[in-house]
């Protein structure tokens, strides 16, 4: 028990506090130089303590400062009780989602030097430790119930600012992430019919080698789940609930700590979006080629290097973070490529665009599947 | 500013004392049912269990959040506060379902109805706007009391039968993975396929009958 509570301490600190906080940090400055490059500017790059300029990446330190000390200001006639919850219910569904991500391999603590074929025979199984928060047997079911709490942040927001503005972009939050949340189940039921499980560590042990990626397997259901859920995470070209530039969202009355409560919660929400679509789609933790006990195989070249446990956990894990990193580059690139859609657009896009396509991706995964079956 | 005058006095709120009169009135039988449902197979559970029995714990707290969030719900005079407590409720509710075991029950109850169903409650709530102190016509008065006469002496008379029966010396145990997503599938598409399908169907009647009756009422605002 008392193994157990260390262990998911640990693991909680690393991949939630050390991975999704800092990289959610990084990303902030990353879009703020993106968008300065793309409007041929500098950007954010003279925060520094003393010589230490780092390119600019002390810039979320002095941002988060800055919120910080901020005076708070509540509107007259705002519902207070609601008004202190939202940001928190904004971000609390954001961070908790990580719970179920496997970000690394099985680990055997106790053999971490020698090279081991199968880890999970090879390991006594009270120093077997699996590089997943909690795994559960509703795994992605889970995922999609948390997030679907999300957008209660942004309509409490909107509603309880006392401002019109405020809830108008409340209640265009409300409609935009409950219609493209039907496409994002829709769109991830093929990834459950080609895997036969909702469990997220099943789904990546099965996507070994590079043919049997998601992406490979599921081309439709993955350009589906990634549209669904940039709109999910409310970002451009999908942005109508905030509009920060020109129209004003649901967080308009927010300033300070709160404020950067919804910030940060929308740029864990990218975090996590990179952390699921790399788990589904792109093969999680998996390197490519990469056995368990070392390479046997290097870009169709048979070769026999054997490596110790530590180092193909370490790969592994570095696999995962690179393709984390990856999408989450390209979800920032996509907000500086397409413009914003308008309303209509937006519903027109989900509903008749996205969610018959999903519905014809399951369909279509279903037949395949059968007819493999009775081939074989 | 119809829409968002959403603060209550506090003297339209309801009087507090009668909310907790009602909640003790509740939970004193509920946690009496539970007592005497629990005890005997506590007692033949503690044989081989430890002592603290975790379940039946998860069991306890989540039925008392429960039934705390469903009197707040109830007794709310904002519609949209009274919303998010039903929220609650369903949110317990499910945490009801996972002492029992059924974590599919679970996750669809948060995914559905915490997530989906509520959601769009609160946006009616929102679009409608300040309800607070609108009568409701036939429910207020006499007819509403009576309805809850007759409500609350179905559930008293429900929750007496109940303390009455035995309760079994020894549970029965639940099979392997029972209330995983395998068994709950295996289930819905064997054995109960027919009204699994009656009720889809029934359920895309209802959506293309919602639909047509909007649109029949644009396009008359549209002629006019």
């Amino acid at each position: 028990m008392l193994t157990f509570i260390i262990a998911t301490a640990i693991k909680v600190v690393f991949f939630v506090v050390l991975f999704g906080l800092t990289l959610s940090a990084i990303l902030t400055w990353m879009e703020r130089r993106q968008s300065a490059m793309m409007q041929d500017r500098l950007g954010p790059v003279r925060a520094n303590i003393g010589k230490v300029r780092l390119w600019g990446l002390l810039h979320p330190l002095a941002d988060a400062l800055k919120l910080v000390v901020k005076e708070d200001f509540r509107p007259p006639h705002a519902y207070r009780a609601l008004y202190v919850l939202a940001p928190m219910l904004a971000l609390l569904p954001a961070l908790l989602v990580f719970a179920v991500i496997p970000f690394g391999p099985p680990v055997c603590i106790d053999q971490l030097g020698a090279a081991l074929a199968d880890v999970g025979g090879m390991c006594k199984p009270d120093q077997l430790h699996y590089l997943q928060i909690a795994n559960l047997d509703i795994g992605l079911l889970f995922v999609f119930g948390i997030a679907s709490l999300g957008v209660y942040g942004a309509v409490l927001a909107g509603w309880s600012s006392n401002n019109n503005y405020a809830l108008l972009g409340g209640l265009r939050a409300a409609a935009q992430m409950l219609s493209y949340e039907v496409t994002m189940g829709m769109a991830v039921m093929g990834i459950f019919l080609v895997y036969g499980s909702l469990e997220p560590m099943s789904i990546v042990e099965q996507q070994s080698t590079m043919l049997d990626w998601g992406i490979v397997k599921q081309p439709l259901g993955f350009i589906l789940f990634f549209f669904a859920a940039i709109a999910e995470t409310k970002r451009a070209p999908f942005d109508i609930p905030e509009g920060e530039s020109e129209i004003v969202g649901y967080f308009v009355e927010y300033s300070g700590t709160r404020f950067m409560v919804f910030y940060l919660g929308e740029f864990i929400e990218i975090v996590f979006v990179g952390t699921l679509i790399t788990t589904l789609y792109l093969g999680g933790w998996q390197f490519p080629g990469l056995a368990s006990d070392g390479f046997h195989s290097f870009f169709g070249f048979n070769v026999n290097w054997l490596m110790p446990h530590w180092a193909v956990v370490a790969l592994q894990m570095g696999a995962f973070v690179t393709k984390v990193f990856i999408v989450c580059f390209f979800q920032l690139a996509i907000r500086w490529t397409l413009p914003r859609l308008r309303y209509d657009q937006l519903m027109a896009l989900g509903w008749k665009g996205l969610l018959p396509a999903s519905i014809f991706n399951v369909v279509l995964t279903a037949a395949v599947m059968l007819a493999l079956q009775s081939v074989k | 500013m119809d829409l968002l005058s959403q603060k209550t006095p506090l003297s339209q709120r309801r009087p507090f004392i009668s909310s907790l009169m009602a909640t003790i009135a509740l939970l004193v039988p509920w946690l009496a049912t539970s007592v005497a449902w629990a005890t005997p197979q506590a007692a033949a559970a503690a044989k081989t269990a430890p002592a603290f029995n975790g379940a039946l714990w998860t069991f306890y707290i989540f039925g008392a959040l429960t039934i705390a969030g469903a009197l707040l719900t109830i007794t709310r005079r904002n519609p949209v506060t009274a919303a998010l407590w039903l929220v609650f409720t369903l949110f317990a509710t499910a945490g009801v379902y996972l002492s029992l075991h059924a974590t599919f029950m679970a996750a669809i109850q948060v995914l559905v109805y915490a997530g989906a169903i509520m959601v769009l409650f609160m946006f009616v709530v929102m679009m409608v706007g300040n309800t607070e102190r609108q009568e409701f016509g036939i429910m207020r008065g006499l007819f509403s009391k009576v309805v809850a006469l007759g409500a609350i002496a179905l559930l008293g008379w429900r929750l007496i039968s109940l303390l009455m029966r035995q309760a079994p010396a020894k549970a029965a145990m639940v099979s392997d993975g029972y209330g995983s997503v395998h068994s709950m599938g295996g289930v819905l598409f064997r054995e109960y396929l027919f009204p699994f399908e009656a009720i889809s169907v029934l359920l895309l009647v209802a959506i293309v009958g919602a639909v047509v009756i909007s649109r029949r009422s644009t396009e008359e605002k549209e002629e006019v």
